[in-house]
Parts: C-alpha cells; sequence; structure tokens
C-alpha cells in the first residue's frame, strides 16, 4: 500500500537578487492506494501533480509529512521502494543510442533481476509489446508508438507492485494513448496499484476506481467518480472541477 | 559494485557510439605526432637553409674559400661595389664585402635583421679566420714560434648540464597535448554523463531506478577516467614512436638526449593514469551541476586554458621548486617532461601521486555529498 500522509512541498523562488520567496506545489496531502486499485489525479496545469508523483518516485523529498510504501519509506529504504515501483512520465527520456532490447537488458541489470529470470521477462514482454519487428533498432529510428510501447515495456522488466504514470498519454496521438490504458487495465488485473496523473478528465473517469481532485496544492476531492458527479450535481469530472473550484471559492 | 559496473558500461556505450565525439577523441592524440613532426621539419629545415649569399668585388684564394665554406657562407663574385649594392637592393644577396684600394675590407649588412645579424657574425668570422691564418704565415716568415705566439692563454669549452631548449620544446608540446588529450576526453566523457543526459531526461528515468548516487557517479566518474586513460595512451605511444622518428631522421635533432628505456615508459604510463584519475574527476566535478550541453562545455573550457599554463612556466624557463609537483595539471606536464629527459625522482613521482588521490577523493567525496537528485534534476 501506498499512503501520503500529511504530505507538502514547499519551494523557494529567487525574484532578484536579494529577495525569495517561497511557496507550497502541494499542502497537507493524504490519501492511501491499494494493490490492485487506480487512482486517478486530476488537475489543471500548474496543480502539484507532477511534484506529489515525483515524491511517490523518490526524485523528490517531501517538505513536510511522510510517503509511505508498503510501510518503508524513501528516507531510509529508497532502493527496496524504487523496486516496487515504475514511474513514467512525459519527461522520463529513453537512451537513443541503444536498442529497445539493450535498453530493457540495462534496466533488468539495474534492478538486480538475475540473468535467466531477465531473459524470459524480456521474451514475454516483447510478445505482449509486439516489438520483435524492432527489438534491434536504435531507439532514435522508432516511430512515436513503438516508443511508446519501448517506454511501458522498460517499467515491466522488473515486475513492479505500482506504477506511478505522470501525463503518460499528453500529446500522444489516440493510438499510442490507447496502449498506455490498455495496459493500465491489464496491470489493475493482475493486481497492481496504479497512480494514474492526467489532465484529461474523461479518459481519468473511464479507467480510475478513484479520483483525487487538487488545485493550487490541495486536495479538493477524493471519492469515487460517480460520487463527484453526485456531489457535485454535474454529469461529467470537468464540470465537477469548476463546481468544486466555485464551490471552494464561496 | 554491480551498479557502477552497469553504469560504466552504459556510459562507455554512449560515446562509443557517439561516432562524432569518438573520433574526435582519437583525432586530438593524432595532433601530436603532426606537431611533433611540424617543428622537427621546421628545425631542420631552418638549419639547412642557415647558408647565406654574399657579395664581393675580389677573387678568393684557396684558403679563403676554405674558411668560408666552415661559417655558412657562400660567395658570389661581382665587378664592382655598385654591381653589389644593386644585387642587394634585389634581395639576390644578405650582404657584401668591398675590398678597398688601400687593401681595407669593407662590411656592408643590414645589423636590424636578425639574418644580417648572423651575416655580419659569419663574415666577421671569415675575415677574422683569415687574418689568424695571415697573421700565422707572418711570423713563420719571420721564423717566431707560432704555437707560443698565438697561445698566450689556454681555454676549453665544457657543457654543462641543464636545460636542453630544443628537447624542453619539443617535451613541452607533446607532454601539453597529451594533458590536453586528456582534458578533451575527460570533459567531453563527463558532459555526455551529466549534462545532456540531463537535457535528454534520460537523467531522470536512472534516478527512479534503485541505484545510489554514490553508484551512479562512481559509475560515470570511472567511464570518464577510461576514455582520457584511452586518449592519453593514444598520446603517449604516438609521442614515443615520434620522438623515436625525429631522432633518427632528422639531422638537428640527432643529438636528442632523451631517455627511452622501460622505465621512463612505464613511469609515464602511471603520470597519464594518475592525470586521468585528477583531471576526470575535475571534469565531473564541473560539469554534474550544470543544466545543458552548452553550459557544460562553457564551464569546462577551464581545464583547456589550464593545461597550456605548465607550457608557458616552461617557455619562460621558470625554475622548477619541489613543492610544483603538488600543482595538479602542472605537475603531469612536468613529470613526463622529467621522466623522459632522464630525471625521475621517486619524491617528486610519490609527491604526484599522493596529491593527486588526495584531491581525487576530496571532489569525489564533495560530489557525493552535494549531489542530490532533486537539486540536480529541478533545482533548489
Amino acid at each position: 500500500m501506498i499512503c501520503v500522509d500529511d504530505v507538502s512541498k514547499k519551494f523557494e523562488k529567487k525574484i532578484s537578487k536579494k529577495e525569495t520567496i517561497s511557496f507550497y506545489a502541494d499542502r497537507n496531502l493524504s490519501f492511501c492506494l491499494k494493490e490492485g486499485q487506480i487512482l486517478g489525479i486530476l488537475g489543471p496545469n500548474g496543480a502539484g501533480k507532477t511534484t506529489l508523483l515525483r515524491m511517490l518516485s523518490g526524485l523528490m523529498m517531501p517538505s513536510e509529512g511522510k510517503i509511505l510504501i508498503d510501510g518503508m519509506s524513501y528516507l531510509d529504504k529508497s532502493r527496496e521502494i524504487k523496486k516496487e515501483i515504475a514511474f513514467l512520465s512525459g519527461s522520463t527520456k529513453l537512451y537513443k543510442d541503444i536498442s529497445p532490447l539493450e535498453l530493457l537488458e540495462m534496466c533488468g541489470e539495474y534492478y538486480g533481476v538475475e540473468k535467466d529470470e531477465l531473459e524470459g521477462r524480456i521474451h514475454d514482454i516483447v510478445k505482449r509489446f509486439q516489438m520483435e519487428d524492432f527489438l534491434y533498432q536504435r531507439i532514435e529510428n522508432l516511430s512515436t508508438g513503438q516508443y511508446q510501447r519501448v517506454s511501458i515495456a522498460r517499467c515491466l522488466v522488473h515486475n513492479p507492485k505500482y506504477y506511478i504514470f505522470d501525463e503518460a498519454t499528453s500529446g500522444l496521438d489516440v493510438i499510442s494513448s490507447q496502449i498506455i490504458i490498455d495496459f493500465i487495465k491489464e496491470e489493475k488485473k493482475r493486481g497492481k496499484g496504479i497512480i494514474y496523473s492526467t489532465h484529461y478528465m474523461e479518459e481519468a473517469s473511464s479507467i480510475c476506481d478513484d479520483i483525487l481532485m487538487i488545485h493550487h496544492g490541495e486536495i479538493m476531492i477524493l471519492d469515487k467518480a460517480k460520487n463527484i458527479l453526485k456531489k457535485t450535481s454535474t454529469d461529467n469530472l470537468r464540470d465537477a472541477f469548476f463546481a468544486l473550484v466555485s464551490m471552494e471559492e464561496k | 559494485m554491480r551498479e557502477i559496473i552497469i553504469t560504466i558500461k552504459k556510459e562507455l556505450r554512449s560515446i562509443l557510439r557517439d561516432k562524432k565525439t569518438f573520433v574526435t577523441l582519437l583525432l586530438f592524440p593524432l595532433l601530436i605526432p603532426v606537431m611533433i613532426f611540424l617543428y622537427a621539419y621546421m628545425y631542420d629545415s631552418e638549419m639547412e637553409n642557415d647558408t647565406y649569399l654574399i657579395g664581393i668585388d675580389y677573387s678568393l684564394n684557396q684558403t679563403e674559400r676554405e674558411i668560408l665554406s666552415e661559417v655558412n657562407l657562400k660567395v658570389k663574385n661581382y665587378a664592382s661595389k655598385n654591381k653589389m649594392i644593386k644585387a642587394y637592393d634585389k634581395g639576390d644577396i644578405f650582404g657584401y664585402i668591398h675590398l678597398k684600394e688601400d687593401g681595407k675590407y669593407v662590411i656592408y649588412v643590414n645589423e636590424n635583421s636578425s639574418d644580417g645579424m648572423k651575416v655580419k657574425g659569419y663574415m666577421l668570422s671569415y675575415l677574422e679566420g683569415y687574418n689568424t691564418y695571415l697573421s700565422k704565415l707572418y711570423l713563420i716568415g719571420e721564423d717566431i714560434d707560432v704555437e707560443k705566439a698565438t697561445k698566450q692563454i689556454e681555454y676549453d669549452v665544457v657543457n654543462l648540464e641543464g636545460d636542453n631548449f630544443l628537447l624542453n620544446l619539443m617535451f613541452t608540446i607533446a607532454f601539453t597535448y597529451i594533458v590536453m588529450s586528456i582534458v578533451i576526453a575527460t570533459t567531453n566523457m563527463a558532459t555526455n554523463a551529466t549534462a545532456v543526459e540531463r537535457e535528454n531526461g534520460t537523467l531522470e528515468t536512472i534516478l527512479t531506478f534503485p541505484v545510489s548516487s554514490k553508484n551512479l557517479i562512481l559509475g560515470k566518474y570511472i567511464a570518464t577516467v577510461i576514455m582520457g586513460f584511452l586518449s592519453a595512451f593514444i598520446g603517449l605511444v604516438l609521442t614515443i614512436i615520434s620522438l623515436f622518428v625525429v631522432v633518427q631522421n632528422f639531422s638537428f635533432f640527432k643529438d636528442l638526449a632523451y631517455k627511452l628505456e622501460v622505465g621512463s615508459i612505464f613511469v609515464s604510463f602511471v603520470v597519464i593514469f594518475i592525470s586521468s584519475l585528477f583531471i576526470a574527476g575535475l571534469s565531473i566535478m564541473l560539469t554534474i551541476f550544470t543544466k545543458s550541453y552548452k553550459e557544460a562545455q562553457s564551464v569546462s573550457s577551464v581545464l583547456n586554458i589550464l593545461t597550456i599554463i605548465p607550457m608557458m612556466i616552461s617557455l619562460i624557463g621558470i625554475s622548477i621548486q619541489k613543492w610544483f609537483y603538488l600543482i595538479p595539471i602542472f605537475n603531469y606536464t612536468q613529470m613526463l617532461m622529467d621522466v623522459f629527459s632522464g630525471n625521475i625522482n621517486g619524491e617528486a613521482i610519490l609527491m604526484m601521486v599522493l596529491s593527486s588521490v588526495f584531491y581525487v577523493f576530496f571532489i569525489l567525496n564533495f560530489i557525493i555529498k552535494k549531489y542530490h537528485s532533486e537539486e540536480v534534476l529541478f533545482g533548489k
């Protein structure tokens, strides 16, 4: 289980040579993710979604509060936690000068997967994502769809318990986005916990068990999609979001 | 250890597949023999061309011809002084000697040019040589003991051991280029492994892997050391071969006393290994906190400038103190020069090795302590 307990993240910004201002990207966030659950993190740009997911993946540390993954904290069990997590975002890029096969082998080695096991896993992944045709090509020569398949494939190599996707479908065409969405659904069936951040609200409502809406770094609501619609008397998450914003302002 | 090895493999594979960068790294050491041969050719041809043509308006006897051939002068006979003036104005001759009617020789030469100064010296040597010859003939005619009359004092010339300008010049060029090749290889490798990785977005990917910052940095550092050493190794081998070829084939350098022994070759490889350790550490330190390729290149250009300083010191002729061997980069060039001049000094080698190991330890510790994924990726 991933548990976020009263987590805040403060940043400092230099506005002039002498003056620095501090602000919270995330403030007092608390929620949990169980295995086999898909949690959608929704919010507009600058809401604090990416900062939250970077903290969940260990790239950033919370300024306040704590994040526990299967009872472990990044402060002392970073390596153990990272073995159970796969993080995929628009800014986690792949090495262009190697082939998908070399990339999968390298990732497996970093995650400490035994050689025989790694071979078997790569074999299954290649079959699952139909990567046979471009397995030995350089990644720089792949199409966007092929690149996306390799990006997901590298998350699977170490068979993680949790997936963290940050705007993973942002900027992708329908087919490439569908690859990711289908993958998420399949992994949920396998009992994996998935945190899925997006600003495509309809996409989230179709695949997520629960929705967490963030605005200005704070949680506005955490509930099932249908409950959110009921509470806000709306028929889609977009309208629900605006309704919640106006309720908050009042 | 596993994580370090994977990182080394990853970094080396990346640089080996980047053909442009890899060729650049290999091409630089190839410049060393080119530079050595160029200088050798320049000095050799200067020596061959060091014979000057002068004009005279009188006829030479056999003795004068012999003296002239010994003083790098060739002569051309002219019918009059005016014709010599015209030939000089046209640039056919470097100067001329006019024999006046009263039997007095007059030298005409432009003392303000370097060639003119040399020609004047040669002309004086010729006339003084001839004068001595005639004086001896006179003494013999007068039945005076020539030996006694001409050797009132005795003197000898002893070649003192000291800096050999030519040897110094060749070594300074070659070894500065070797250290420079390490700098170019390591800064390129370090830039690729740090700033470029960050710019490409692959650093964010790798920092989500279960690898500690320490192992990641050590992997990148060792890969950088390997590239630096490889580049310097090629440079050193080419330098040794080039010096050997120069001594064998260029007459001007035939007396060049450089030491090409197993011991000196071994110590020189130790020196380039130690210098690769230090310069790689410095390159990583300079580039690891930069945000882009451009910034990394601009920061690491400082290292290139530092490599030229030892060459400057050597050419200026500042006497080398023991503590100089504690100054990194300077000590590597100087140590290579010492080794191939046959001045292997155990104490200096120890000072260089220990100080470098200390600096490397300090640099790596500093990087590991300061390297936090959050700051490196996203700033403070």
